[in-house]
């Protein structure tokens, strides 16, 4: 299918095509004069050249320009310049193995059984919501923003103690900040919102999104993860970091401001992904004095192709993060969107082996590639058509995760909206992982067979969402 | 052009330029030709030094983050890392330029004693125009020194407050700001110094010293 914005450009092209062909002779005047110019221009460059050598020539020294810096930050800063939360959990040696919780999860009886489950297992980290789908902020917090007082709810009672439960296990703690699909503050203040016919818009979902544009919005969220940073959360994972699915067909009906982009030279498109990416940017370098990670969620589509429509770029994105999280969900790619996979969901090692080989072209192009920890499908996909879903069971899990290790990826999340999780997963199968040392052993353990298809006796019938 | 006498060489040139500190009636009018080509070496020696420590200025980024990166050996807590090293790599540069600064004091000294005691006939016309020429110019190159060894002490300065257990976030960004502030102040000294070495190139290409040869035609 032609996305809108590719079709704005072929009807430009059209026209610049046509107007052409109708006036010749004008068009050979034209590029007489034209040829002319570009010689003169050529000579005239050259010339400058020449001069610029001469000048360099003249120099003795390579002096640096006035206005570059000797020193700028270094991407590594040591623990002991940072923020000490006093909540001492190091990043797993062998690489991020987590599950998601929601922040009622994490703030009940549920918290216990996770926390067993990640004990039990080869996991090792939670994400868990700190600003939530709707845009509440999941525990008290001792900000000053009115905003984030305003937002907060007292969902994780007990945060010192959920910290100390996590720093006991040493199970690796990620808060999950859901930024601009934001309901709460997108009603409270529909200025920094999208409205349409004087109503804040939203999605079939009913949910409202705040305007990436907007850097009140930036700060609001950067000051929601330095609480986090704070409560002692050691990464930040940022989630919906894009504008709302399908604006690319209905921003021309919504009112909203495009703020410090409005005089920009960039394209509407453009204009997008640059606030997109700027605000992860912004939000990385806020979060420097934390010492803390900083992650991204994107689709995984992102990776095969720019989504302007949405302001993502994931090579742009990655750019400015720790660790980049996709989520190529098998049951999310439509029947046939994979080449030789026709129904996605039942090809989970295809789907996941298809999707790694894109995703590492794009980050080996990269001057500072981030570390690749993409999402899992550990749930079953029973919405889709019979026939074209299968039920996930440690098979299927092991699957995705075999072939991320057959394209040296070793780090994932596991994504199941519930926060139920499969259990008999072998979620190393059978690597000795050590990523600082980036030596990988196999061990003498037998390895699942690839591509595996095998349909579980147990159907489940939850009906899971994911994150987006 | 200028030309040259005929005992040229640098290690010849010292040893006749420590004769002529040793005794300030020595000099002679071959001296002072000496001198002129020891200036010549020496100002070359300035400029080769000079970018070496620009060479080395350049690495202190890199330097700065592998100390980072090995600050659990305490590369900069017992400054044993990669930026001591760089600083003090740099400060024995500008021992150095120190050190080529005398000497061409020295040569300057020795052609002024020429001009005081040798028969004006033996020498240029132009010798003391020329050797004033290269004193002034000889006190920018001490001027630049100077400049750079402050701007070398901000930078130590900085990784010395890096060294405490006590340093924060907060100690980084804006010790940083501070050194980029006092490096950029240095940019229009680089020029500065560029000018004094091209001035003082020049001043030498258009001074012409006679031959002993050519003094006993």
């Amino acid at each position: 299918m032609i996305k809108p914005w590719k079709l704005s450009a072929f009807v430009v092209a059209g026209f610049v095509a046509t107007t052409l062909s109708i006036s010749d002779v004008s068009a050979e005047e034209d590029a007489e004069e034209t040829e002319q110019d570009v010689e003169e221009t050529e000579e005239e460059s050259e010339e400058a050249d020449e001069e610029t050598e001469e000048e360099n020539e003249a120099r003795l020294f390579a002096i640096p320009d006035a206005e570059e810096d000797l020193l700028t930050l270094p991407r590594l800063i040591p623990d002991r310049f940072t923020y000490d939360s006093g909540v001492d959990i190091e990043y797993p040696e062998d690489g991020v193995r987590g599950i998601f919780s929601t922040a009622h999860s994490a703030g009940g009886q549920k918290f216990t059984e996770l926390v067993d489950f990640v004990d039990q297992t080869d996991l090792n980290a939670m994400v868990i919501d700190v600003k939530d789908d709707d845009g509440f902020i999941t525990f008290e917090t001792e900000s000053e923003d009115e905003r984030v007082q305003e937002n907060s709810r007292d969902v994780i009672t007990d945060v010192e103690g959920m910290m100390d439960t996590l720093e006991e296990s040493q199970i690796y703690p990620i808060a999950r900040v859901v930024v601009f699909k934001d309901t709460i503050l997108g009603k409270q203040e529909p200025e920094l919102s999208f409205t349409e016919g004087g109503n804040v818009w939203t999605n079939p979902g009913g949910s409202a999104f705040v305007n990436p544009f907007s850097e009140e919005v930036w700060e609001y969220n950067v000051e929601v993860a330095r609480q986090a940073a704070e409560a002692g959360f050691k990464e930040i994972q940022f989630d919906y970091v894009r504008f709302p699915e399908g604006f690319g067909s209905r921003d021309d009906a919504l009112n909203y401001t495009e703020g410090n982009y409005a005089d920009s030279d960039m394209d509407r498109y453009e204009k997008r992904i640059a606030a997109v990416t700027d605000f992860v940017e912004y939000a990385r370098e806020e979060l420097r004095e934390y010492g803390v990670k900083v992650s991204v969620d994107i689709f995984g589509v992102a990776a095969m192709y720019d989504e302007p429509n949405i302001g993502q770029s994931f090579a742009a994105i990655s750019e400015n993060v720790d660790v980049i999280s996709s989520m190529p969900y098998p049951s999310h790619w439509g029947e046939g969107s994979l080449p030789g996979i026709r129904y996605p969901d039942l090809e989970p090692y295809n789907v996941m082996d298809y999707y790694s080989q894109v995703e590492n072209e794009v980050l080996e192009e990269l001057d500072n590639p981030p570390v690749s920890r993409p999402w899992l499908q550990d749930f079953t996909a029973s919405y889709l058509p019979d026939g074209q879903w299968t039920s996930y069971d440690a098979p299927e899990i092991e699957a995705q995760i075999q072939a991320l290790y057959d394209n040296n990826i070793y780090e994932f999340l596991l994504w199941n909206a519930g926060n139920n999780y499969t259990p008999g997963v072998d979620y190393k199968l059978g690597l000795d992982i050590d990523i600082a040392g980036a030596e990988l052993m196999e061990d003498d353990e037998e390895m699942p067979e690839e591509g595996s298809e095998e349909e579980s006796d147990e159907e489940s019938d939850e009906e899971d969402s994911e994150d987006e | 052009m200028k030309k040259k006498v005929s005992v040229s060489g640098l290690a010849l040139t010292l040893v006749l330029l420590s004769a002529c500190t040793d005794s300030e009636e020595t000099a002679s009018a071959e001296d002072a030709g000496n001198a002129v080509d020891g200036i010549e070496a020496y100002i070359q020696d300035f400029q080769t030094e000079a970018e070496q420590l620009l060479n080395v200025e350049e690495d202190l980024q890199l330097d700065f983050e592998e100390d980072l990166a090995n600050d659990s050996e305490g590369a900069l807590l017992e400054g044993t890392g990669q930026v001591a090293s760089n600083l003090s790599d740099r400060e024995e540069i500008l021992q150095s330029l120190d050190s080529i600064h005398s000497q061409i004091n020295q040569e300057l000294n020795t052609i002024g004693q020429a001009i005081e005691h040798v028969d004006a006939e033996e020498l240029p016309n132009d010798i003391e125009e020329f050797s004033v020429g290269l004193s002034d110019y000889g006190a920018e190159l001490s001027q630049f020194i100077d400049e750079y060894r402050h701007n070398l002490s901000t930078q130590s300065e900085y990784f010395e407050t890096l060294s405490s257990e006590e340093a924060d976030f907060a100690d980084i960004t804006d010790g940083i700001e501070n050194v980029n502030d006092t490096h950029r102040a240095m940019n229009a000294s680089w020029y500065e110094l560029e000018d004094t070495l091209i001035n003082m190139q020049e001043i030498l290409a258009n001074f012409e010293m006679p031959t002993p040869e050519e003094e006993g035609e």
